[in-house]
């Protein structure tokens, strides 16, 4: 499917901001399964400079810029045209023992397995280690399939957890999102996350977009039209898959991804450092529209363009 | 020397010497005294030398020691203290002598381990071979705090990564170095090394040219060559900064110091702005680009755009700069991560893999609980080990297996077990002690040494010296400064042509002649102006109160005259004093509330407060002082304490006045005298002169605009405040009438205590300062035009009339007038020249707000 992406953050400043640094995670990466076919940035007021455009330590694109000019209201936009095929999923149940992809893990067996290693390490905190081990137990059973187990965890979350846009915050610590079972997507996906490395699986955070067209008789999918987020397992002889905790199911070609990292903070898609400003208002805006066939001629390769203008 | 003082011998050499006495314990290595052989022969010059001196040398030799610390204001600050502030460095006078093979040795060994180090960090930061190929277990990478990804970029392969090395040393008893923890993301002590030196210098001179220590000027020549040639690029001077938290951490002294001794700025991260990928520092003369920063400030908090967003102590996108090859930075950002006891049971397998050698000082044997064969190990031998964190920045004391409980044990080992990978097992060692001076003698004191390099284009240089540091007690096993031990310094014997060396200086660079340096940062102007209006407003508080008090004998006091009351009420009841109640209070009472309230801390007018302000102005601006000035600054400090003791005592507080004026006369000389006629000057004689005036507009409304304010003894006391009393005797030989003092203090543009003088003065430096900023009149220059012109106009015979009520309405209105103006100069300068200075502060990370090291 192809999809044409926008999304708009504006932040209106309290005071005028005099210098600002910019860091952004908005532009989509290229998967398997996914193509990024145009691509834009619109960035307002004018950065001083060309952006830096650079590949972060988990191959994202980062676009760095700052903005030398008084400023009351900073807006970015971010225009794309992805199209994303089915991915190829394993069956869940003829998968991996989870244990043994544990062993494997620790044992550094992976071929790639530095590149995994980053996501199992550090867990903080005793007190949510222990509850987080407690919850995740009843679906990692001894001798379950990896994917199968990780799965099952995820249509638990959808069950257990009240998704809430007024409970959280991106602050809110785990052991919150756990004790009162209501939260967003970001905060379903670091539980999972966090739960499986608990028990010493690799999991990362994707960051994304998911498209809804509810399909007669079906409900609408909850996290349209805003930023996502979900989980990637790792599994052994076949790569990350994605599951998204938050509508329980396997991640499908209605997923566009953008970006992934450990958490959140590796992926933050519009941050910065203002000086003066006083306080802001954010807003944010995301607009996910299939682009009905018939489809434009293919494109050997993504045309990406950062452009700034003048609000 | 054998034959008198065997080890553990408690027999003076001489009667009425010091003597050693000193008894080592006999279960850890001494440095001084062999159990078999008794004195070791590096220390025997030191140990005869220390033997012959008596009691009395000893202490007038150290008390001048003591002095020389204090006078230098040598602090560590130790955070855990409750009371904020400074506190005092603890320098043990007895230095640590080391033989010339032990610190040959020593040196090749770690210039080796160096050499390793910044391979292993260009490659941790750059292309990640070692975790790809498996040198390293990933956990202990990944795993560390001090590892920060952004810092990680492929360039950095190629670039050297680590440019200081520090190595703290641990002696067993078997009498060999070991590597108990090296430092590599920020390393202190140079500084205090090279400070302790000049300490220890001026207590044992001819000791330290008849033993042919080696001198360590050497090695700041070094340091500034690493500067100079660490610049990314050739063209340009090549300006180097050293970048600190602030005046609030503990080794801020060193910092001040070495910004001192190398001759870059000493700068805040406010000081410094990202623009377009480069750093530029924020001068009174715009924004001039950096090309070195010698950081002192950790990685996790120098740019809250990548790094940590709730640092305020960061540069946003230094980072990115770094990344782009646009600044060198020292230590490259992200060096912490190689600072880990956990790395060093690999060091040996890394050095033959990236060195081809064999690694030639071992670290204190060390295992790491990550992985499972060394866990168990760990978890056998409890008993006989230190287990600390993996990670310096975790939180969590060591626990010594040696001197702990069995439940201690019990616990540690489950903790151990939830998190393998975040604890190490180390030997216990029991660290070597060395004599320590005390009360009662020498003490064997257990000591770690702390030995520091720097890269240099000719390679890695060591410093031929170092610091040691000692326990706090004599049977205290563990040494931390942070803990209050102390420091001694270290000897290492040299040639003799090293001893002439420091005589005729070492070999430099050809220089061309330059005026200048134009790098005053705006925070830095800004403190430099209030120290010269903290100066003046200090000086006419003092003086007020002089006059005060010596208009009277303390024994007529209460006789006073209605008259005196009121010129005493009229001096005392105005600007810093505070306003008094209009109650008929008598003279006495005056005089005594003034003096208490000069010395009240509480008081945000006073002079204790203006004198405390004045010295954290001089303290941020240190680096910018002459050690004289400095001296000058710190002598204020100690005659205001002599004052403050008799405040209730008119009588006895008069002469210690007199000192707190003569010590604020000789810091000015000293400034004046030696402080280049750059824009730092400037802006300190901008705010002397601005205060000036103010104080002597304030003056004026407390005494000749008072009623009866005309009398001799107002006319006489006004003189003597502005110093005026000596010229104006010359001029008339005559009392005091108003005209002509007036003229004096108003219109004598000769007169350089009088009012238009201060704003000529004034006119002169906004408007040398504004040509830094084009062509335009600012509203500093015309604020200061203007007031110049109306006192310089102004008719003295009419300011001295009075109307028909006896008002002196115009000299009123003059008054009034240039205080509303000077107020505004002082707006104005502030806006045009500190204004990023009011911004502290408000530096804020959007799209991340609360979000702080992620929980997992």
């Amino acid at each position: 499917m192809k999809f044409r992406v926008r999304h708009r953050t504006t932040y209106r400043y309290g005071a005028t901001v005099m210098l600002s640094h910019h860091m952004l995670h908005l532009t989509p990466r290229t998967t398997a399964n996914q193509r990024l076919l145009e691509h834009r940035i619109d960035i307002s007021p004018l950065p001083s400079d060309p952006p830096v455009r650079r590949q972060d330590y988990y191959g994202n694109e980062a676009v760095i810029f700052d903005i030398d000019e008084p400023h009351e209201r900073f807006e970015v936009q971010a225009t794309s045209l992805v199209a994303v095929e089915p991915p190829v999923l394993p069956v869940p149940g003829a998968t991996a023992e989870w244990e043994s992809v544990r062993e494997r893990i620790a044992a550094g067996d992976e071929p790639a397995h530095h590149l995994v290693a980053d996501f199992v390490a550090r867990i903080d905190q005793p007190s949510t280690v222990r509850q987080l081990a407690e919850y995740v137990a009843p679906s990692f059973v001894p001798g379950r399939p990896i994917l199968e187990a990780a799965f099952d965890l995820a249509c638990r979350i959808k069950a257990d957890f009240v998704y809430d846009p007024s409970a959280t915050t991106v602050a809110t610590p785990l052991a919150t999102v756990l004790k009162q079972r209501r939260g967003v997507c970001q905060d379903f996906a670091h539980l999972m996350i966090a739960g499986l490395r608990v028990i010493g699986l690799p999991a990362r955070y994707v960051s994304g977009y998911l498209m809804t067209r509810p399909p007669e008789g079906r409900p609408r999918l909850v996290g349209a039209d805003q930023s996502h987020a979900w989980v990637a397992v790792f599994l052994p002889d076949h790569g990350w898959v994605d599951l998204d905790p938050t509508n329980a199911v396997m991640v499908g070609e209605e997923h566009v991804t953008l970006a992934w990292g450990r958490n959140f903070g590796d992926v933050v898609p519009v941050k910065g450092v203002i000086t003066g400003g006083g306080e802001h208002m954010l807003g944010v805006e995301v607009d996910v529209a299939p682009v009905e066939p018939p489809a434009p001629p293919r494109r050997r390769a993504a045309q990406t363009t950062v452009a700034a203008a003048r609000a | 020397m054998d034959s008198t003082i065997s080890p553990g011998g408690q027999r003076d050499l001489l009667p009425g010497t010091v003597g050693l006495g000193y008894a080592p314990p006999p279960d850890a290595w001494d440095e001084m005294l062999s159990q078999a052989d008794g004195m070791r022969p590096a220390w025997e010059p030191v140990a005869d030398f220390l033997t012959h001196m008596t009691p009395e040398e000893w202490n007038r030799r150290w008390e001048e020691g003591r002095r020389t610390m204090r006078e230098h204001g040598v602090t560590y600050n130790i955070y855990a203290e409750s009371r904020p502030g400074e506190s005092k460095w603890r320098l043990d006078p007895v230095p640590l002598s080391l033989s010339l093979d032990e610190y040959t040795e020593l040196s090749e060994a770690l210039v080796q381990r160096a050499t390793l180090l910044d391979l292993v960090l260009r490659d941790l930061l750059g292309r990640q071979t070692l975790l790809s190929e498996g040198h390293l277990p990933p956990a202990l990478v990944y795993g560390h705090p001090g590892y920060f990804r952004p810092c990680v970029d492929p360039a950095f392969s190629s670039r050297r990564c680590l440019y200081f090395y520090g190595a703290d040393l641990a002696r067993g008893p078997d009498g060999q170095w070991r590597v108990m923890m090296d430092r590599t993301e920020a390393p202190s002590g140079f500084g205090y090394a090279l400070e302790n030196r000049q300490i220890i210098a001026r207590v044992f001179p001819e000791l330290i040219r008849s033993v042919g220590t080696r001198p360590l000027d050497g090695f700041l020549h070094d340091l500034r060559e690493t500067l100079r040639t660490a610049a990314p690029r050739r063209s340009g001077e090549g300006r180097a900064v050293l970048l600190t938290p602030g005046r609030g951490n503990e080794a801020y002294f060193e910092h001040a110091f070495l910004a001192r001794h190398l001759g870059c700025t000493l700068v805040e991260a406010e000081d410094l702005t990202v623009r377009s990928g480069r750093v530029w520092l924020k001068t009174l003369e715009g924004l001039k680009p950096v090309d070195v920063i010698l950081r002192r400030t950790d990685t996790a908090f120098c740019d809250p755009l990548e790094l940590r967003s709730d640092s305020a102590l960061g540069v946003p996108g230094l980072t990115n700069a770094a990344r782009l090859g646009n600044v060198t930075i020292l230590n490259t950002l992200g060096c912490g991560v190689v600072e880990s006891p956990g790395l060093m049971p690999f060091l040996p397998g890394l050095c033959r893999h990236l060195l081809g050698e064999e690694l030639k000082l071992h670290s204190v044997n060390t295992w790491w609980c990550g992985q499972t064969r060394e866990r168990e190990e760990v978890l056998a031998r409890l008993e006989s080990m230190v287990i600390k964190p993996a990670f310096p920045s975790d939180v969590g004391e060591p626990v010594f297996g040696p001197m702990s409980t069995p439940a201690e044990r019990r616990a540690v080992a489950e903790t151990i077990r939830q998190r393998p990978d975040r604890f190490i097992g180390q030997d216990y060692i029991t660290l070597s002690t060395a004599p320590t001076w005390s009360q009662h003698g020498l003490e064997p004191r257990s000591i770690m040494l702390r030995m520091m390099l720097c890269a240099t284009p000719d390679g890695w240089k060591v410093l031929p010296g170092g610091m040691v540091r000692v326990a706090p007690a004599v049977r205290d096993r563990v040494v931390s400064m942070q803990r209050g031990g102390g420091a001694k310094d270290v000897w290492v014997p040299g040639g003799a042509e090293e001893v002439e060396q420091t005589v005729t200086g070492v070999r430099q660079m050809p220089l061309t002649p330059r005026r200048a340096a134009g790098n005053l940062p705006s925070r830095a102007a800004d403190h430099l102006y209030w120290f010269g209006r903290y100066h003046e407003r200090a000086e006419a508080v003092a003086r007020r109160l002089r006059a005060a008090i010596s208009s009277f004998d303390e024994r007529v006091l209460p006789f006073a005259t209605q008259t005196e009351t009121d010129v005493l009420r009229g001096l005392l009841s105005s600007g810093s004093f505070g306003a008094q109640d209009e109650a008929e209070e008598s003279a006495a009472n005056l005089l005594l509330r003034a003096g208490l309230v000069v010395f009240d801390a509480d008081h945000a007018a006073s002079l204790l407060s203006t004198l405390n302000r004045l010295h954290r102005n001089a303290e941020s601006v240190r680096e910018r002082l002459s050690n004289d000035t400095w001296l000058a600054a710190k002598r204020l400090e100690v005659v205001l304490e002599q004052a403050q003791k008799v405040a209730d005592r008119p009588g006895l507080l008069l002469p210690r006045i007199d000192d707190i004026i003569y010590a604020l006369q000789a810091l000015n000389g000293m400034l004046n005298e030696t402080m280049s006629r750059s824009l730092d000057w400037r802006f300190y004689d901008l705010g002397r002169r601005l205060e000036r005036a103010m104080q002597m507009l304030d003056l004026f409304a407390a005494t000749i605009l008072r009623s009866g304010g005309d009398s001799q003894l107002v006319l006489n006391t006004l003189l003597e405040i502005c110093d005026c009393a000596i010229t104006y005797r010359g001029r008339y030989v005559a009392e005091p009438q108003l005209l002509p003092v007036l003229d004096l203090l108003i219109a004598d543009d000769e007169n350089p205590r009088s009012l238009v003088h201060q704003l000529s003065r004034l006119v002169n430096h906004v408007e040398t300062l504004s040509d830094l900023h084009g062509p335009f009149l600012g509203p500093d220059q015309r604020l200061a035009i203007s007031a110049h012109a109306a006192v310089r106009t102004a008719d003295i015979e009419q300011l001295a009339a009075r109307n028909a009520q006896g008002m002196r309405i115009l000299l009123e209105r003059l008054v009034e007038y240039t205080q509303s103006h000077l107020w505004d100069i002082n707006g104005a300068i502030t806006r045009r020249y500190f204004s990023h200075v009011a911004q502290r502060g408000r530096q804020v990370a959007i799209g991340t707000d609360g979000l702080q090291e992620a929980v997992f």
